[in-house]
C-alpha cells in the first residue's frame, strides 16, 4: 500500500516549515477519495465543501450520499452538488449500511462523514479495512466530557463513556486502520442543512426577544465550514496525521450574548436579551435547552494541535462573516418565512412576561404581575436601554428578572462594567439597571 | 546527581564557560521538585530548563526585581551566566532567600547579583546612574508609565541591545470573541493605560523591544491575592462567594513559566518588536479556580455561593480578586515563536504555590471576610460561624456552620 501510494506521487514531496521550525512533509498526490456523506444535520454540508477543497487540490472525488436522491437534491446542501459535478465530482446515492450499494473503485482515502456510532460506522469500516491508505472519521467534539474546572477541550481529554464515537475510534484502533479522527464543533456557512446563527437572526430580525439560557456568557466555538473542509482536506498523503485526533474549530470562541450582539449589529438592531433557566421553566436540563441551538454549557476547544501538526490555519472569523450570513438569510427569503416561536412563547409565559404579538399593542401580562407593562409608574428608576423597537417593556426597576424563580437564583448580571471589579453601588443608584446587556456593549464592538 | 529521567536530555553545565548550553529536560510539572531532591551541591537553578541556548552572557539591568517576578527571573538569568544588576530603591534586600532557593543556589545568587540603588521616578538620577554602565539588555519589570522608561532608554542608549518590558493583558479591550490575541484591539481607557503608553513609546523609539503581556500571575510569593484569596477561605472552612454564575472564564499563569518566557525572549531575533501573551495553556472558570485551589490544598470541594455583585455595596473592599468578565489570552504566538511551553498545569501550579508559600503559613494579606459575610448574610439569612472542627480538612457541611 505504501509503495503504491508512493508510485502515485505526482508532484513529489512538498516541504512545508510549520511553526517552531517543525518540518511538515506534505506529499502531493492525486488520490481517489470517497466521502460517505450524511443525510442531514450539522455535518451535511461538510461533504460539499470538503469535495470542493479536494477537487481544488487535484484529487478524484466521489461523494456517496445517504438518503433519497429525489427528496434531498432539492435541499441544501445537496442542491449544490450539481455545480461540483461539473468540476468532476462523482455523486452517488447509496446506503452506508449496505456495502453492496457502495460505488466501485479503488479508493485511497475514505472519509466517513456520516456515522456516529458502531451501527452506522462499522459496515463502512469493515468494507474498507486494509483497502485504503487513509481512513478519516469525522467524529464530534460533543464526545468530550464537560470539565468543571477547565472548560476548553483539548485532544486527549476525557470523553463521555456513552459517546458512540468513542467506540468507533476504539474499533478503528483495534482494526489497525490508518485512521485520523476529526472532532468538529458547531459549524456555520452557506448552504447548511442545520441552523446555527440563524436561530438568533430569526428572532432579532422580527424584533422578538432573544431568550438565552442563563448566564448567557457561555462560550461556544463557531467555525466556518470552509475552515473545517480545509483541515479535513489536509489529510490525504499526510502520514503524520495517522492515529491522531484533531479538534476542528476556529481559534476563537464567542459567548451567546456576543452572538446576539454581533447579529444585532449586522441587522442594525438592538437585540433584547432575556436570560432564563431551562431547568426552572421546564424546557431542559443538564446542558440542553429545548429550542436552543447550542449546548447550554461552555463548549469550545483548542485547535492548536492541528495548527502545529497539520500546518492548518483558520481563515474565517465569525465577527467578519456575520454580515454575510445575515445577508444570505435575507437573500434566501427567510425573513419572510413563518417561524415557530411556540417554545419561546412557552418560556416567556413561564417567566411571567407578555408574549409579543405581531402587532405593536400587546396584551398585558399574567396575574403574577412583576412584569406588567410600564404604563403606570410607581417611581421606576431611569430607563436603561432604549426599547423602542420591542412591543413590551417589563418592569426592570424592580431588579428582579424572574418571578417564578427565587430572586437570588444565579441572578447573574455578569456583563459588568469592563476593567473594574469595583462594586456597583454608586452605579445602581443612578441607573437602576439590572439589564443583562450592559449599557456600553457597543463600545466593545 | 540528578536522577536518570531528568538527565535524559540534560547536558552538563560548565562553570565559567562562555556558553551555557542547557538542553530542555523532561517536561513534567514537578521536575523542579525532582531536581531539588538531589544533593545540595546541585543548584535548583543550575539545571534550568530555560534555554536561550547559544546566547552569550549579557550585562543585564533589571528595573525592580525584589518582589515577585523579578525574584525568579534574576535567579534564572544568573544561573544562565548573565551579569545581572537590580535597580531598586533598596527598601528590600536585593538578595533575600526564597522558598525555591537551595543554600548553594542562594549563595551563588547573592554573590553574583549586583545592585544600583535609586528611585526610578527621579528621572535625571536614573539617567545618571545608568550612564557608562554598559547595559546591553534591560528587563523592565516594574515600569508603569511611559515617562519612566525614557530615562532608562537614555541612560543605556549607547550599549542597549534589547529592552524587555513586562506589560499586561489587561490592556485588551473587552471582546466577545475570545481568547485575546496579540493583534486584538486594546482599551485606551483601561486601568493599564500606562502599559499601553509604554509599549507605544518603545515602538516609536525604534529600540529593539519585546513586550510581554501576562494574564493573572500566581505562584509562591505572589503579592497579589489571587490564589491566596481562595486559600484563606478554604483554610477557614468558609464558603466561597463567586460573583455571577461563576462561569466567567479566565487564566492563571505560573510565575516560573513567565520567567522562562522572559528568558526565551533574550537575544531572540523572532521576538524583536513583538508583543506576547504569556500565561497558562488552559483556561479556567471562576468556579474552577475555587475547586482547583481546594484540590491543591487537599481539602474537599468548597461550597460556592453565587451572588449578583450589583446588589451589594462593598465600599472600597474587593469582594473577589478578579475582574468580573471573561479574561483570557491565547499563548500560541509565544509557544510558536519562542519555543516556550508552560510547564505548570493549573492544579500542579497551585500545589507548588501552596507548598512553598501559603501552606507554610506565609501570605501577604491578612484575610478580610467583611464582603464574604455581607454576601453570606444576604444569601443565607444568617452569618457564617466557624465550624466546630477547626481543621481545614474537616468536611464542610451546611449543618456544621449554620
Amino acid at each position: 500500500m505504501q509503495s503504491s501510494m508512493r508510485a502515485r506521487v505526482a508532484g513529489g514531496a512538498r516541504r512545508a516549515v510549520g511553526p517552531a521550525g517543525r518540518r511538515l512533509t506534505v506529499k502531493v498526490m492525486n488520490a481517489n477519495v470517497l466521502i460517505a456523506n450524511t443525510k442531514g444535520g450539522g455535518h451535511a454540508f461538510i461533504g460539499l465543501y470538503l469535495a470542493k477543497e479536494l477537487l481544488k487540490k487535484g484529487h478524484k472525488v466521489t461523494i456517496m450520499n445517504d438518503g433519497d436522491a429525489d427528496k434531498l437534491t432539492k435541499k441544501n446542501p445537496y442542491a449544490k452538488y450539481a455545480e461540483l459535478e461539473r468540476q468532476g465530482l462523482n455523486v452517488v446515492w447509496a446506503d452506508p449500511s449496505k456495502p453492496s450499494t457502495y460505488p466501485r473503485g479503488n479508493f485511497d482515502v475514505v472519509y466517513d462523514n456520516n456515522g456516529k456510532d458502531m451501527a452506522s460506522c462499522q459496515p463502512l469500516i469493515d468494507h474498507f479495512k486494509h483497502k485504503v491508505d487513509h481512513y478519516v472519521f469525522v467524529s464530534s467534539a460533543g464526545a468530550y466530557k464537560a470539565d468543571p474546572i477547565e472548560p476548553m477541550h483539548v485532544e486527549g481529554d476525557a470523553r463521555k463513556s456513552t459517546a458512540g464515537h468513542v467506540e468507533v475510534e476504539a474499533y478503528l484502533e483495534k482494526s489497525r486502520m490508518p485512521y485520523t479522527v476529526f472532532q468538529p464543533l458547531y459549524i456555520y456557512g452557506p448552504h447548511t442543512a442545520k441552523d446555527c446563527e440563524q436561530w438568533f437572526v430569526d428572532r432579532i430580525i422580527r424584533d422578538r426577544p432573544v431568550l438565552l439560557p442563563a448566564p448567557g456568557i457561555q462560550l461556544t466555538s463557531l467555525t466556518h465550514v470552509e475552515d473545517v473542509a480545509s483541515m479535513l482536506a489536509a489529510v490525504p498523503g499526510n502520514r503524520a496525521a495517522i492515529g491522531q485526533q484533531f479538534n476542528v474549530c476556529s481559534d476563537r470562541c464567542i459567548s451567546f450574548i456576543g452572538i446576539a450582539k454581533a447579529i444585532g449589529k449586522a441587522l442594525g438592531k438592538d437585540p433584547e436579551i432575556i436570560l432564563y433557566s431551562p431547568e426552572k421553566v421546564g424546557t431542559g436540563k443538564s446542558g440542553k435547552a429545548e429550542g436552543f441551538p447550542f449546548r447550554t454549557v461552555h463548549f469550545f476547544a483548542s485547535s492548536d494541535k492541528a495548527k502545529r501538526e497539520l500546518g492548518w490555519k483558520p481563515k474565517h472569523d465569525f465577527n467578519k462573516d456575520v454580515q454575510a450570513m445575515v445577508n444570505d438569510y435575507k437573500a434566501n427569503g427567510r425573513d419572510k418565512k413563518e417561524v415557530d416561536f411556540s417554545i419561546d412563547d412557552k418560556i416567556l409565559a413561564a417567566l411571567g412576561k407578555s408574549v409579543p404579538k405581531s402587532s405593536s399593542a400587546s396584551s398585558s401580562s399574567s396575574s403574577s404581575s412583576s412584569f406588567s407593562r410600564v404604563s403606570s409608574s410607581s417611581g421606576p428608576k431611569a430607563e436603561e436601554l432604549p426599547r423602542s423597537r420591542s412591543s413590551f417593556s417589563p418592569r426592570r426597576d424592580l431588579k428582579i428578572k424572574r418571578t417564578v424563580l427565587p430572586a437570588n437564583w444565579r441572578d447573574s448580571m455578569d456583563e459588568a462594567e469592563p476593567a473594574s471589579a469595583k462594586p456597583a453601588a454608586g452605579r445602581s443608584a443612578t441607573s437602576g439597571r439590572s439589564g443583562s446587556v450592559p449599557k456600553d456593549w457597543r463600545s466593545s464592538l | 546527581m540528578l536522577n536518570a529521567s531528568t538527565t535524559r536530555r540534560a547536558s552538563a553545565i560548565k562553570a565559567g564557560s562562555r556558553r551555557v548550553q542547557v538542553k530542555v529536560s523532561a517536561r513534567f510539572a514537578n521536575w523542579r521538585d525532582q531536581v531539588e531532591r538531589s544533593p545540595p551541591s546541585t543548584s535548583s537553578y543550575g539545571s534550568s530548563s530555560k534555554s536561550s541556548s547559544g546566547v552569550e552572557p549579557k550585562k543585564i539591568l533589571m528595573m525592580g526585581g525584589t518582589r515577585f517576578i523579578g525574584l525568579y527571573l534574576a535567579r534564572d538569568l544568573i544561573a544562565q551566566g548573565h551579569d545581572v544588576t537590580l535597580f531598586t530603591r533598596g527598601k528590600k534586600k536585593v538578595a533575600s532567600e526564597i522558598p525555591d532557593d537551595t543554600p548553594s543556589s542562594f549563595a551563588e545568587f547573592s554573590r553574583k547579583v549586583k545592585h544600583i540603588q535609586g528611585d526610578r521616578m527621579d528621572f535625571p538620577e536614573v539617567e545618571r546612574k545608568l550612564a557608562r554602565e554598559g547595559f546591553q539588555v534591560v528587563y523592565d519589570i516594574n515600569g508603569r508609565e511611559a515617562v519612566e522608561v525614557e530615562p532608562v532608554l537614555k541612560g543605556t542608549k549607547s550599549t542597549l541591545e534589547q529592552y524587555i518590558y513586562c506589560s499586561s493583558a489587561g490592556v485588551y479591550l473587552k471582546n466577545d470573541m475570545m481568547p485575546h490575541r496579540e493583534e486584538d484591539a486594546v482599551d485606551p481607557k483601561s486601568r493599564h493605560k500606562g502599559k499601553l503608553d509604554t509599549e507605544e513609546l518603545l515602538r516609536k523609539s525604534g529600540v529593539n523591544f519585546t513586550s510581554i503581556r501576562p494574564v493573572y500571575i500566581y505562584g509562591p510569593l505572589n503579592y497579589n491575592p489571587v490564589e491566596e484569596w481562595f486559600f484563606h477561605r478554604l483554610k477557614a472552612g468558609r464558603p466561597i462567594p463567586v460573583p455571577g454564575s461563576g462561569q466567567q472564564v479566565t487564566q492563571l499563569g505560573h510565575v516560573k513559566d513567565l520567567s522562562t518566557a522572559f528568558i526565551k525572549v533574550l537575544g531572540n531575533k523572532k521576538a524583536a518588536r513583538q508583543v506576547y501573551n504569556i500565561s497558562g495553556e488552559r483556561f479556567v472558570t471562576f468556579d474552577g479556580i475555587a475547586k482547583a485551589c481546594a484540590k491543591a490544598m487537599g481539602v474537599p470541594e468548597p461550597e460556592l455561593i453565587h451572588y449578583n455583585a450589583k446588589e451589594f455595596d462593598f465600599g472600597k473592599d474587593k469582594a473577589f480578586p478578579m475582574r468580573d468578565q471573561h479574561f483570557f489570552a491565547s499563548v500560541d504566538k509565544a509557544m510558536a515563536d519562542l519555543d516556550w511551553t508552560p510547564e505548570f498545569g493549573l492544579v500542579d501550579g497551585l500545589k507548588d504555590s501552596y507548598k512553598k508559600d501559603f501552606g507554610r503559613g506565609t501570605f501577604r494579606k491578612e484575610p478580610n471576610f467583611k464582603c464574604d459575610d455581607m454576601i453570606i448574610e444576604a444569601k443565607k439569612g444568617s452569618s457564617f460561624s466557624e465550624p466546630k472542627a477547626a481543621a481545614a480538612s474537616a468536611p464542610i457541611s451546611r449543618s456544621s456552620w449554620r
